[in-house]
């Protein structure tokens, strides 16, 4: 690289390697905390009877959700043989402040569906809301509550599933497509 | 009936196409056209001394001689204004002859034949697919152009991304080198396909074998090289237009090309270029594959100057892409993706559009290159590049809260390469190159995603020294020896799980040989053997990756105790001649083991509140790689070849004592095809009729996959290409159809073989022209 012609790349390359300035090595070496915008922390499940007497179901995940340190779930026992109402609220804790995720949710409710899919209790859930359309969404619903028994509800919160998809109106998760957002099993104690 | 190119630049003369029949009954077919701008060379003389045959080309430069037989010839051609060269061809054709030249006539004084170039790749196993072969393949993109060589498997994320795969090493082990510049693309997943315009070169160049002396790291599969293009020396504008249009996707694109000399500067030659294509969502047999549109376009310019002492070019290239992801892959969880096995087609379907939403890429990629070189004294010569590459890539994923047209994921890749090479000559016999190279290269992740990195900040420097030489023992037989050393130096930038800030480095110090032999046994057998071994330093991702990768529904965990992959790899390869020429036969075994190798691993399940996930470690393992590759061409009647190609690769894992995932399911394609080099006013009219059979992969990995290798499937298709001369110029025609009879079908090697089925029948048609290069006066030099 002795010869004048073959100056030029060498030149080049440092003028580009010049242009390198501190303000861009400073976010390389040095960048800031990403914070997770979309993480969903904490479910909670809140329910009232006609006395309002409440009951709630918390899970919460510990370092959020590509956290190791795992998923830790405490569900109230729920009396047996009422009608409670029900709502759901999506927390991510991981922000300062705390982010209402439930409240996206809510705002895009074209866009987002629960499902409470019951497994060897007797609960029978039904919606008490809806979206623009008129399907519902789910932050709001009934549980019907029937006699003794221990089982699990999984609580699922589809993304852009396909609402007029037959069945799924009436909670039936089958044909509803979407991506999984929220999937808990709760451990379900009726008495 | 055989047509074939011999990229063989003589200062005036290049014989374009060789046509070979039966005994003392061949016939060549050539063309020569000026080397400085391509325009033909017409009543130049052609004759084999000593012999009567003789011809004179016409006013295309075209000739035919006749009644040859299966040896070898040298012909001597004579023209005007050119000095008169020899070449010698070998009939049947045994090798691809490339002849290494400067351009100036005054260089031909003290620049010999010599029937190699210094860099060739002599005891491996390579394709090289000229213009005509590139625009007879019915793939789009890189990996598409490539992906019917045998030996040469695509890896595929749905229809709109690729990767080449070579003998069953893609991803990082395969190194793309860009006009002779390493492409730096953040290759570092399957869904990140080379972003690059293939159609921006002449030559794609594809070595099946461990190049890690040639080319430093990464080089462990083998190297794709898209050559560079060389310039016009000379006044007289050439250019080309082409259009193409497809049935699936419904779209279609268009490129272009210009390219002179400028007068009164005799040396300086310039060149542009660019394409566009719009496509949008592509159609398996059964629905549309919703979201998989893609939109490209790209451009280049060079410009170079050269003197009979020295030369230098300045080349830049701007590629954009959107592009598409199945919308129906979008899953949250592993619930999703085992109802999206359990279902058998994709939930989502929409009708056709070419509009791309979210999951979607955007990426950019930009190359600065300056080269230039001064010769020495004799043959000698010292080349120097730089080149800058910028790639942008932002992903767009299904979010929250309007997030959507946020990137999910946002990286800034800057990377500078430079190499310094001595090309020398020792003596008759022996000759080589020797060089430096060094590489800078910054990975940031640009803020305001919303989303923890998967790839953190990094800053790496690497630099080698090698040398390869090539010793010839006589006209037939060939040696190359060759070594280099490199280091390579990696500081992160992360923030871990916990909340922490760590500012790891990892050094990695690794070496490259390499051993090769070409023996031309005998006119008609030839060998090529190679040994050799390449390195790969493990990349950021298989170090820290800590998190869910959305793509896969997988939580991918790095291990930053990871070191250099290192591959031994030996080839051996016989290209026969038979039936007098009638028969070709090419096979080629190949065998590696790999130390260090990385993969993912399954380590059970991960519950969260977003359900559960499997958890999969980068982990180190040793395997061992072997396979055979075959092509034979039977003219078995005049105009009519039949041509199987055949691909087997077996992969084992030798600490697991199991085979190794996605290793590509064997493959076997048969073409029937018809040429005729002239009929009537058309000439070069190939068609072929290419019937793949591509069976299931049975030898795969238990545990790891979800769902079982997908079944064996048939693909029917169709080529054809005709060309005539049209005013000043060439037109030529195609058209193309792949999957003609709309099998539905998954592949082993496409990420996305779990949602949906692959592209069905589609159809396209291009037409090109060529025109100028005769603008030069038609006897002055």
């Amino acid at each position: 690289m002795t010869k004048p012609n073959l100056f030029l790349p060498v030149l080049l390359g440092a003028a580009m390697l010049a242009g390198c300035n501190k303000d861009k090595e400073d976010e390389l070496t040095s960048p800031a905390p990403v914070n997770e915008e979309e993480l969903i922390t904490d479910a909670y499940i809140h329910f009232m009877d006609g006395a309002g007497n409440t009951f709630q179901w918390h899970a919460h995940a510990v370092g959020g959700l590509e956290g190791s340190s795992g998923l830790q779930i405490e569900a109230d026992t729920l009396p047996a043989n009422t009608q409670l109402q029900a709502e759901v609220i999506l927390l991510n804790r991981s922000v300062s402040p705390v982010d209402t995720v439930s409240q996206e949710v809510l705002e895009e409710g074209t866009a987002h569906q629960f499902f409470f899919v019951p497994n060897q209790v007797p609960i029978t859930v039904g919606y008490a809301d809806q979206d623009a359309n008129g399907f519902p969404i789910g932050l709001h619903s009934v549980w019907q509550i029937g006699a003794p028994a221990t089982g699990e509800v999984a609580v699922l919160l589809r993304h852009q599933p396909i609402k007029d998809a037959a069945g799924v109106s009436d909670g039936d998760i089958t044909n509803a497509g979407g991506s999984n957002d929220l999937e808990v099993h709760f451990p379900a104690v009726v008495q | 009936m055989r047509v074939k190119a011999i990229p063989v630049s003589l200062s005036c003369l290049l014989p374009l196409a060789l046509c070979a029949q039966t005994p003392c009954n061949l016939t060549l077919h050539g063309r020569v056209v000026d080397e400085h701008d391509g325009s033909p060379l017409d009543f130049t003389s052609v004759v084999i001394p000593g012999t009567a045959h003789a011809a004179t080309a016409d006013d295309q430069g075209r000739f035919t001689l006749e009644g040859l037989c299966p040896r070898s010839y040298t012909l001597r051609f004579s023209h005007i204004g050119c000095l008169p060269r020899e070449q010698r061809v070998q009939l049947p054709h045994a090798d691809t002859l490339v002849l290494y030249l400067e351009h100036h006539a005054l260089e031909l004084a003290d620049v010999e034949v010599v029937a190699k170039r210094p860099d060739d790749h002599v005891g491996q196993s390579h394709t090289t697919l000229d213009r005509a072969a590139m625009e007879l393949q019915d793939g789009t993109g890189l990996a598409g152009l490539i992906g019917d060589i045998p030996g040469v498997q695509v890896l595929r994320t749905g229809p709109t991304i690729g990767k080449p795969m070579i003998h069953g090493l893609g991803g990082n082990r395969v190194l793309v080198l860009n006009q002779g510049v390493r492409q730096e693309d953040q290759q570092w997943g399957s869904e990140h396909a080379p972003n690059l315009d293939p159609l921006s070169s002449d030559r794609i160049t594809v070595v099946k074998g461990a190049a890690g002396v040639q080319y430093g790291a990464d080089a462990i599969g083998g190297v794709v090289i898209t050559e560079p293009v060389e310039l016009p020396v000379s006044p007289g504008l050439r250019g080309e237009v082409q259009l193409q249009g497809s049935s699936n996707g419904r779209g279609g694109g268009a490129g272009g090309l210009l390219e002179g000399g400028v007068k009164g500067v005799d040396g300086l030659g310039w060149r542009v270029q660019g394409s566009g294509l719009l496509l949008g969502d592509q159609q398996s047999p059964e629905y549309v594959l919703s979201n998989t549109g893609t939109r490209d376009g790209g451009g280049s310019a060079a410009i170079g100057w050269r003197t009979p002492r020295q030369g230098i070019q300045l080349y830049y290239s701007l590629y954009l892409r959107e592009l598409g992801i199945l919308r129906a892959a979008h899953i949250g969880n592993v619930d999703d993706l085992q109802r999206a096995i359990a279902t058998g087609e994709p939930w989502y379907t929409a009708p056709f559009t070419h509009a791309i939403e979210a999951p979607r890429q955007t990426v950019s990629h930009q190359l600065g290159k300056a080269k230039a070189y001064r010769f020495l004294g004799g043959r000698n010569r010292l080349e120097a590049t730089y080149a800058f590459q910028l790639d942008e890539r932002r992903e767009y994923d299904v979010r929250r809260g309007g997030r959507s047209d946020i990137p999910a994921l946002d990286l800034h890749l800057a990377t500078h390469t430079g190499e310094g090479v001595f090309k020398h000559f020792i003596g008759e016999r022996l000759h080589g190159k020797a060089g430096i190279n060094a590489l800078y290269q910054e990975n940031l992740n640009v803020p305001g995603t919303g989303v923890r990195p998967l790839i953190p900040n990094y800053r790496k420097r690497n630099g080698g020294v090698f040398a390869v030489e090539h010793l010839d023992l006589g006209a037939n037989l060939e040696l190359e020896a060759g070594a280099r050393l490199e280091a390579t130096r990696l500081e992160v930038y992360k923030y871990t799980l916990a909340g922490g800030f760590i500012t790891p480095v990892h050094a990695y110090t690794d070496h490259a040989l390499s051993f090769g032999l070409n023996w031309g046994i005998r006119d008609s057998l030839r060998l090529r053997a190679n040994i050799g071994t390449a390195f790969r330093p493990p990349q950021v991702s298989e170090l820290y990756s800590e998190g869910l990768h959305h793509g896969t529904a997988a939580i991918e965990v790095g291990d930053p105790g990871l070191g250099s992959e290192h591959a031994v790899k030996a080839s051996a390869e016989l290209e026969a001649y038979a039936l007098h020429g009638r028969l070709r036969l090419n096979l080629s075994g190949h065998g590696s083991r790999l130390g260090g190798f990385i993969q993912l691993q399954p380590d059970g399940f991960q519950l969260t509140i977003r359900g559960a996930f499997p958890v999969f470690r980068y982990t180190a393992t040793d395997a061992w790689i072997y396979g055979l590759d075959g092509e034979a061409e039977w003219n078995f009647l005049p105009h009519w070849a039949l041509r199987p190609r055949l691909s087997l690769v077996r992969g084992r894992d030798l600490q697991a004592h199991a085979w190794l995932y996605q290793m590509p399911a064997d493959r076997l394609a048969n073409s029937l095809i018809f040429r005729i080099p002239e009929a009537g006013r058309w000439h070069a009219l190939e068609c072929s009729l290419t019937a793949t059979v591509v069976f299931h992969q049975s030898r795969a990995p238990m545990g790891i996959d979800f769902m079982e290798p997908p079944r064996g499937y048939h693909l029917l298709g169709l080529s054809t290409g005709v060309g005539r001369s049209l005013g000043h110029g060439e037109l030529r025609l195609g058209l193309e159809g792949s999957n003609l009879l709309n099998a539905a079908y998954r592949d082993y090697l496409d990420a996305f073989r779990y949602y949906a089925d692959a592209r069905g029948t589609d159809v396209s048609v291009w037409v090109r022209y060529s025109f100028g290069g005769k603008a030069r006066p038609p006897h002055g030099e």
